[in-house]
Formats: structure tokens, C-alpha cells, sequence
């Protein structure tokens, strides 16, 4: 027992928060690489983001735990477990429940580039779960660093005390042993009692082939050994633990996982969605009173059809998104048919990053060409029955006629915008732009200003960030909240082609931007949609009104004037070349459209037209 | 083995000057390859000989560059050379192309001499801005002059090629060339839409948007005006770009478009036999490195070890470029034919297409079979995409 509570006294669970590249993954690299977890040959750079998507696009999706071992200047060997976070808003609860695995977090802050908004919504999310905050200026070794200018913004945005802020280069491993003793010295060792019942704070999960679902928990009390038969508080489902363990980074059985410990749990989990994240891993026999606190269940905020160019490749595509799905517990699909794209599913995710990362995955991994549709919000549609009542929109088609509608809700986000002051009159007209309503700005320090709007999520999910990165040259960071459902006049947009609606194109809209975005989006397909062998129409409708109309005119002419002698090959790989951009397209009715046609609902630079 | 019947297409790629819109293999500045080359033409026919011990020739057509590029000796050795290595008794039609201005009375003996009857023209335009626009190295004097020595040498089969959309051509000097053309009383009269192709002149200029190049409803217009006009002059529209008097098509290029084996010889030259296309080397340096040495091969694995592309086509394949070809004819593509090459019902094979081509009025059908609707001709690489897999 002492020995235990000896082992418990000098165990440390933290994670790193920074805003994207601030540097997370290369200290973690080098915090690795200084405890001898790795020797740098070992090292594929960057080790805790395994897929190849997630170091591509230089984020993690998704969150891993560590193991290490450090002999602190004060002569003791501590047990360090690092607990990776996501860095993305759409993925914003699985960070909150990695930091309630831990006591304490470094927050890495980029010597050059100051708080972002991301860094401060992550603080807020460790503040909310009473962490000890160590931080950490990082890339001190740039030109550009003014260490002291950051750690006075730490103090004066956050309200941190920063005079011990560690001075760090993860690039140039500096400070790293520095870090490690504040983690020893600053962050507790964590509380809790072995006897009580079991609580094992769930904080995400992956699926194995060979094993299931293995389980990443932290144990908050009690110990779970191989054998016991365990529960999920908030699914209520139950098993019986197979193997115990932990990363180092590399998987290393063990005989329990004690109170304080953080590690993996194997225990023939078939499906992920048995093991949410924020759930409480409990004994069966004898289960704690309650759960541990913060579980909510995860819901997709954003939606959007997802259908085989190919139509034969509908049973693939459900196969890829099951197996997705395995790994994967915010996934959310139920098929759907559309009169111009044919069999296909309704995918729910938690945002748009999630959302094409869903997407890529489809295509590079199961090799599926696909077209999505714009991506829609869920709104709430209240009939005008004696109930008044409420239908859940995920899909604009299924928005009921205007005189069958009461009213329409859709979701409001908060959302908190850093940037430099000479954009602030920048991103203030785009906010407008965007329907938002303004809250609040402040002065962070001379140069930078946080803005805050309340925005349609709908307006969010159109070209907000994109439109908020041209117009500030990348400088402004941002962060998103849900806050409620408002009424707004809603309405639908069609968009007919040579006279058919085409249902994939369908979105709902704000009436007083309707006329707009209308004539942007026929111009926008006319430009995109090759001639066909007819002139094709392309309309903007709501209900029976026409509001803008372009015209594909027919193709006149396609033939190759000189068969070149005998060169017969020359002309086959022209006709296949032709052939090879037509498999590309999907015939919708009558009309032969590309994929980039569907997406061009979502991409359209409103601000060309100024 | 006997070889017979077979169209034999010789490639002579050396030219006085590359033509602005010319992406074909032809090179200049290298007349003092001719001989060499000659060499390597004889080591080809010497090597087919080894297969075939006897060549029997359909049709003979000898293409480039400029074959009139060839000065008396060597135009006389090539001829030697046909002799010696094809049986030329039989033939139907020989052709030689020349280029206006690279043809003297000498060189015409020759040729009468040796038995070539047709000869095609390189016109492209009697408006001589546009011949300098396109980069051509004579003008619309130097083309009567040789047609004069057509006529005096007794060649009655010749052929004019003539190109539209070039840049700067209006619909009016496209119809003025037309009627000069008509004038001369040609047999066969050949019109092509210029097509800017990489790797020339014209698709720099193209790039940098310095090319005017008339629109795409001129060019209908103009399209539509050769067929007019030369209908009304009794010439017959056989090919979309192939017009001729009476029964003087081009034997040999109606080869390629029903879909027979054929043998190229020379640089860059496509052969066709049994299911196999293959061709030769590109460039004038990569085929006499090919060809410089007598080859002691015999089999037709090692002829075809020493081609640049081999395309083996399967019947699929076959099908399609049968349809690809057949339906460039105007009189589109006999379904009697069609059975007893592939012992196949046309009609079976491509219901589905054909069922959206006739609704689509890009098809009719005729008392033999399928061909293009006016529609369907300019648009014709849609329809025969239809019938690609």
C-alpha cells in the first residue's frame, strides 16, 4: 500500500495546449526523445500524430497517451503521462475530457505570434477543469520572438502569472528539461483513493482489428485489473477487461491500471460507440455512485449528403463509413436517396475540418469517388398545427412548404475572433456580411483586438474561415461555440437545371440574401458545368419564383478535322481522354455535371463581387 | 509467307521549313540525312522481306515532311528501292504528297515514270496572307505553277489540301479559295479545321492570346460552306474532311478508315497487322540508329522488338475504332460488314447507344446500316465517345 501511495505521490498527467503550429507535436517530440522514451533514431518526427492525413494537414485528430519516465533533479523517478489533444475547434469536447484526465497542462505559446483564440478557448477549457497551467514561450530561437511582449500578454489576457514561464525551442530542444521540472514541482500528483469504487474517465477510444476497441481512461479512483467485469456508466453496456496497458510510446501490457494511472483498456469492444467519450468506466459489481462529471453525449453540428459518383459503389461507401464509423464514435450516417444523385447517405459530423477529413479518407483510403453536397446546419422547423410542432432539418429537401411552417430556428454560435487591429474593420464587415451580431471587443494588448460576434452556425459552415483568412492574411484566429436556436426568415433555394430541381443543390438561406447568393451560384455553375449537346438552363427558385437565371448554350461542334494517317492510336486517346472526363461527371436528368458543381454551393468568394 | 494486298504508307520527314501549325514528325536543316536515311528504308524493307518474301501492294502512299524535299538521284533510288522490295504490279493507287514550290518538271518525270498515279497537294490556301499567317514556303503563283506541271506531266488524279480556321481567315476569303479550287478542277479536295496542337508555332502564340483565330460559329459557317459549295460543284462528301469527283476517293486512306492492316515504313510510321499497331522510331536520329545496320531478324517477335509503341487491340478495341473509323465516312458504317468482321450484330453489341444517338438526332438509319446526321458530323468525337467503354 504505501508503496502505492508512494507511486501515486510521483505520477503526473498532463497535456499541451497550443494553438496549430505554436509547436505542440515537436515538444512532444522532444519531451520523448529527453525522458529516453525515444532515441532520436527511433524518431519518425512528430511521433503522437500517427495517421498520415493528421501530419499532412499538420493537426491531430485524434488524442493518444504517454507513458514516460524522469529522474527530476530532486532524485526521485517520476511516472509522466502525456496525454495528446486534438487542436481544432470541431473537436472542441474531446479536448475537454483529455484535460479532465489530467491535473495540469503546459500551454505553448509561440514566442513570434502571441495567444490566439484557439490557446485561449483550450486555457478556458483547462481553467474549467481546475488545471495547473505551466507556460511555455515557445520558438524562442526565431528572429521574429519577443519572449517578454508574450509573457506579458499571458499575464495580462489570461491572467496567469508568466514570470516562470518556461523560454523554450522545441526546434532546438531548449528548455525541455526545464519544462519537465516544472510539471514535477507545479503539477499535483493526483488525489483519489484505490479502495473507493471504480471511476476510469474515458477519453477516447479506437478501433483495433485483431483486439476491438481499445479504451484510453484515467483512472480517477479505484484500480481495474484483467479479469474484472466492467461498465459504462452511460451506455450501460458491459465487459470483461482482457489486457491492460500502457505507451511508452510503444504498447507495454501491465497488471492493473491504479488510481491516478493513465493507460488503455482491451476488453472485446466491438463497436466505439459503446465507449463515449466523457464516459465513466465503472466495476459491475461494484459500481460507483455516480459518474464522473462533464459526460454529454457528442452531436453532429454539421450534415451534409455524401454520394457515389459511381452509383455501383453505394455498398462500398456504406462499408467505408461503417469502418469509419468503428474509430470514429462523432460519425454519424443514415443512407438517403436523392432524385439526382441517386442512393447515398446523410452524414452527420461535429464540424467542417471533421467533415473533409471524413471525406478525404473516403477517397484515398477505399478509393471511392464521391460528391458532397453543400454542407447544412440542423434547423428547427416549427409547423403551424395546434402543437406547434418541431421537425429537425438535416437535409434542406426536407424543409416543409411556407404555409405548412410556423417558424424556423436555426443554431447561433459565439464566436471569438483575435486579430491584429488593422484588420478589425475587416473582420467587423464580414461578421455583418455573415449576419452577426456584435457583443464585445477588446484590446488584448497595443496591437491585437478579440472580437466578439454572435453568427448563424449556418454562415460558419458557408465560407467564414476562408473569407476570414484572405481578408486578414491569415492573422486572425478563431474560435466557435454553440449558444442556441434563434428564428430567422429562413427560406429555401432550389436551383433547377433545364427546368428539373436538381434536390442535391437545395439550401436553405436568409430571405434578404436569397437574391444574391441565387445569382452568384447560376453564374458560378454556368461557369463550371461544361456545354452539353442542348442549351441548358440553369434557375434560381424559391418556391415557384424564379430569382436568377444563366444559360449553358449547347455545344455547336466537337470533331476532329484529319485523321492523321495511319496514327490511329493518336485519335483513340484523344476519344478516351474525352471519355475518362465524362466518368467523372454525374448524370443528374438530363445533364452531365461534375463533382465541383456540387461543391460549388459551399465555395463562392462573395467578396470577388465588390 | 506472301504478303498481299497491303497498303504501304513511307514516311519521308525532312521539310524546307516547319509550318506554324505543323506538330507532325518532319524536320528541317537536315538534308544531310537523306541518303543515310534512304540507306535505312532499304535496311526496313530488307528486314520485312525477311518475313515476307513477297510484298504485294495495294496501295502505295508516300507521305511526310516533304517527299520533294528529295532531290532527282534520290527520289529515283526510292523508286529503285519500291521496285526491288514490293511487287507494285497490282496496284491500285500510289500517291506521293508535295508541297507547291518544292516540284520541278524533272522531278515530276520521275515520279510519272515510276508509276505513281495521284498525287496530293499541300495547298491549304490561295489567300497569300494566310499562307504566310500559316507559315507555308509558297504562294498562290507557286500552286498554279505546279498544277500547270501536273496537267503537262498527264496526271489527272490529284488531290488539294485545304485548311480552315486559320488565323485571320474570314468566312469570304474561305469561300474565295474554295471557288479558285473548284476552278482548277481537282479530283479529290481535302478540307481541314487548323487545330492548335503543343509543340508548335501557333500554340505559343495561342498561349499568350496572340492568335486570332475565328470563332466557333465562323468555322461552322465555313465548314458548312466546303460542303455546300463543293456539292454544288459535283464533288461528292465521302469523309468529314474528304470531298472527290466520281469514284477518285483515296484508296488508300479508305483503308485506314474501314479498318485493314497497313504497313508504315520510316520514321515515325504506324503499321497495323493482324490485332497489332506498332510504330517506328520518332525522330530521323532514334530511326536510322534503329535501322543503320542490315538486320539479320526473322520473326515478327523481333520486328516488333524494335518498335516504339505497341498497341495490341483486343476485339473490343477493334470494334471501337472500327465505329471511330467507319462513322467519319458520310455513308457511316454497313452493319453487314460489321457482322462479318466481328461476327457480331452491331445492332446487339450497342443497343443503349444507339437508341440515345437516334433520339438524340445524332444517327440515322440507313439501308445498310448507321451514319452521322449533319448534327452528328460536327459533332461527331461525342457520338463515338458514346461507343467507347
Amino acid at each position: 500500500m504505501d508503496d502505492h501511495m508512494n507511486k501515486q505521490s510521483r505520477t503526473r498527467n498532463f497535456s499541451i495546449i497550443a494553438h496549430i503550429d505554436h509547436g505542440k507535436s515537436t515538444l512532444a517530440d522532444r519531451i520523448l526523445e529527453f525522458t529516453g522514451a525515444l532515441t532520436s533514431r527511433e524518431m519518425q518526427d512528430q511521433v503522437l500524430d500517427k495517421m498520415d492525413l493528421e501530419r499532412e494537414r499538420g493537426i491531430t485528430i485524434k488524442l493518444k497517451a504517454v507513458r514516460l519516465k524522469y529522474n527530476a533533479k530532486d532524485g526521485n523517478e517520476y511516472i509522466l503521462h502525456l496525454i495528446d489533444t486534438p487542436g481544432h475547434v470541431d473537436f472542441t469536447y474531446e479536448v475537454s475530457r483529455s484535460l479532465a484526465a489530467c491535473e495540469g497542462a503546459l500551454l505553448i505559446v509561440d514566442a513570434a505570434q502571441g495567444i490566439e483564440a484557439q490557446t485561449l478557448a483550450n486555457v478556458y477549457l483547462a481553467l474549467d477543469n481546475n488545471l495547473e497551467i505551466i507556460p511555455v514561450i515557445n520558438k524562442i530561437d526565431l528572429p521574429s520572438a519577443e519572449p517578454e511582449r508574450v509573457k506579458q500578454e499571458v499575464e495580462d489576457v489570461i491572467g496567469l502569472d508568466a514570470s516562470d514561464a518556461v523560454l523554450a525551442s522545441a526546434k532546438e530542444a531548449i528548455g525541455i528539461e526545464d519544462i519537465l521540472e516544472q510539471v514535477v514541482s507545479k503539477i499535483p500528483a493526483p488525489d483519489g483513493s484505490s479502495d473507493a469504487p471504480l471511476q476510469a474517465l474515458i477519453f477516447d477510444s479506437h478501433f483495433d482489428p485483431y483486439r476491438g476497441v481499445i479504451v484510453y481512461a484515467r483512472v480517477v479512483n479505484g484500480c481495474i485489473k484483467p479479469g474484472m467485469k466492467i461498465r459504462m456508466m452511460a451506455t450501460e453496456k458491459e465487459f470483461e477487461v482482457i489486457e491492460l496497458g500502457t505507451f511508452t510510446p510503444k504498447p507495454i501490457k501491465v497488471d492493473e491500471l491504479n488510481v491516478g494511472e493513465v493507460g488503455f483498456v482491451v476488453a472485446s469492444i466491438r463497436n466505439v460507440k459503446d465507449t463515449r467519450v466523457g464516459d465513466t468506466i465503472t466495476d459491475a459489481k461494484r459500481p460507483a455512485d455516480k459518474p464522473l462529471p462533464g459526460y454529454r453525449k457528442v452531436n453532429p453540428m454539421v450534415f451534409c449528403g455524401m454520394y457515389p459518383i459511381e452509383t455501383a459503389q453505394y455498398e462500398d461507401l456504406r462499408e467505408a463509413l461503417e469502418k469509419l464509423e468503428l474509430n470514429d464514435a462523432s460519425l454519424q450516417f443514415e443512407p438517403e436517396t436523392s432524385t439526382a444523385l441517386g442512393f447515398g447517405f446523410r452524414c452527420g459530423f461535429l464540424g467542417l475540418l471533421h467533415m473533409e477529413i471524413i471525406q478525404e479518407r473516403i477517397e484515398r483510403e477505399f478509393n471511392i469517388a464521391l460528391i458532397t453536397t453543400a454542407p447544412s446546419v440542423v434547423y428547427h422547423a416549427y409547423l403551424n398545427d395546434t402543437n406547434k410542432t418541431l421537425i429537425k432539418i438535416d437535409n434542406p429537401t426536407k424543409l416543409p412548404p411556407p404555409d405548412k411552417l410556423d417558424r424556423v430556428e436555426e443554431p447561433y454560435v459565439k464566436a471569438s475572433i483575435m486579430v491584429p487591429n488593422d484588420y478589425v474593420g475587416a473582420v467587423m464587415e464580414i461578421c455583418q456580411n455573415k449576419r452577426g451580431d456584435y457583443k464585445d471587443m477588446k484590446y488584448i494588448d497595443a496591437n491585437r483586438v478579440s472580437i466578439i460576434y454572435e453568427v448563424p452556425l449556418s454562415e460558419i459552415v458557408y465560407d467564414f474561415f476562408d473569407q476570414l483568412k484572405s481578408q486578414t492574411k491569415g492573422y486572425a484566429s478563431f474560435d466557435y461555440e454553440l449558444i442556441g436556436y434563434r428564428t430567422s426568415k429562413l427560406v429555401k433555394m432550389d436551383i433547377l437545371l433545364n427546368n428539373e430541381e436538381v434536390d442535391a443543390f437545395s439550401l436553405i438561406i436568409h430571405k434578404d440574401k436569397a437574391y444574391q447568393r441565387g445569382r452568384l451560384l447560376v453564374e458560378k455553375l454556368r461557369g463550371i458545368i461544361p456545354r452539353q449537346m442542348f442549351e441548358v438552363p440553369i434557375q434560381a427558385a424559391i418556391g415557384n419564383k424564379i430569382i436568377a437565371r444563366e444559360t449553358i448554350s449547347a455545344m455547336r461542334k466537337n470533331v476532329l478535322a484529319k485523321c492523321y494517317g495511319g496514327d490511329i492510336s493518336r485519335k483513340r486517346k484523344l476519344i478516351e481522354k474525352q471519355k475518362e472526363g465524362k466518368k467523372r461527371m454525374k448524370q443528374v436528368g438530363s445533364v452531365e455535371l461534375p463533382q465541383e458543381a456540387f461543391m460549388a454551393v459551399l465555395q463562392m468568394d462573395e467578396s470577388s463581387k465588390k | 509467307m506472301k504478303i498481299t494486298n497491303i497498303p504501304i504508307y513511307i514516311h519521308i520527314p525532312f521539310c524546307e521549313k516547319k509550318c506554324n501549325y505543323c506538330d507532325f514528325p518532319s524536320f528541317t536543316g537536315s538534308e544531310q540525312y537523306i541518303d543515310i536515311y534512304l540507306d535505312c528504308l532499304e535496311n526496313e524493307f530488307r528486314e520485312l522481306n525477311r518475313i515476307g518474301s513477297r510484298i504485294q501492294a495495294k496501295t502505295i502512299y508516300i507521305g511526310g515532311g516533304t517527299p520533294t524535299m528529295l532531290n532527282e538521284i534520290q527520289l529515283k533510288r526510292l523508286f529503285i528501292m519500291l521496285h526491288k522490295y514490293i511487287d507494285i504490279n497490282d496496284i491500285e493507287e500510289f500517291t506521293i504528297e508535295m508541297n507547291p514550290g518544292s516540284v520541278n518538271n524533272e522531278k515530276l518525270k520521275i515520279i510519272k515514270q515510276n508509276g505513281v498515279n495521284r498525287i496530293s497537294l499541300g495547298v491549304q490556301s490561295l489567300n497569300d496572307r494566310e499562307l504566310v499567317v500559316l507559315g507555308r514556303i509558297h504562294n498562290s503563283n507557286d500552286v498554279y505553277r505546279t498544277i500547270d506541271l501536273l496537267y503537262r506531266n498527264d496526271f489527272n488524279n490529284w488531290n488539294i489540301d485545304l485548311m480552315y480556321g486559320i488565323p485571320e481567315q474570314t468566312v469570304d476569303s474561305w469561300i474565295d479559295t474554295l471557288a479558285q479550287v473548284i476552278r482548277l478542277m481537282p479530283k479529290h479536295i481535302s478540307t481541314y479545321n487548323l487545330k492548335i496542337e503543343e509543340n508548335t508555332m501557333f500554340y505559343n502564340l495561342y498561349q499568350n492570346k496572340k492568335l486570332l483565330l475565328p470563332d466557333e460559329e465562323k468555322i461552322i459557317k465555313m465548314y458548312q460552306h466546303a460542303i455546300d459549295n463543293l456539292i454544288k460543284a459535283s464533288y461528292k462528301h465521302y469523309e468529314i474532311s474528304n470531298f472527290c469527283i466520281d469514284s477518285y476517293q483515296s484508296k488508300h486512306n479508305l483503308i485506314y478508315w474501314n479498318n485493314y492492316n497497313y504497313i508504315g515504313i520510316g520514321a515515325s510510321a504506324w503499321s497495323f497487322i493482324g490485332n497489332i499497331r506498332y510504330a517506328n522510331p520518332a525522330s530521323i536520329g532514334s530511326y536510322i540508329e534503329t535501322y543503320k545496320n542490315e538486320s539479320l531478324i526473322n520473326s515478327w517477335y523481333d520486328i516488333l522488338s524494335k518498335k516504339n509503341e505497341i498497341i495490341e487491340c483486343n476485339l473490343r478495341c477493334q470494334m471501337e475504332d472500327y465505329i471511330m473509323l467507319g462513322l467519319r465516312k458520310i455513308d457511316g458504317i454497313s452493319l453487314a460488314d460489321y457482322k462479318r468482321r466481328y461476327l457480331q450484330s452491331f445492332e446487339a453489341n450497342f443497343s443503349k447507344q444507339i437508341e440515345k444517338l437516334l433520339a438524340n438526332n445524332l444517327m440515322v438509319k440507313t439501308n445498310r446500316g448507321y451514319k452521322l446526321t449533319d448534327k452528328g458530323v460536327i459533332l461527331s468525337n461525342e457520338v463515338i465517345e458514346e461507343f467507347f467503354e
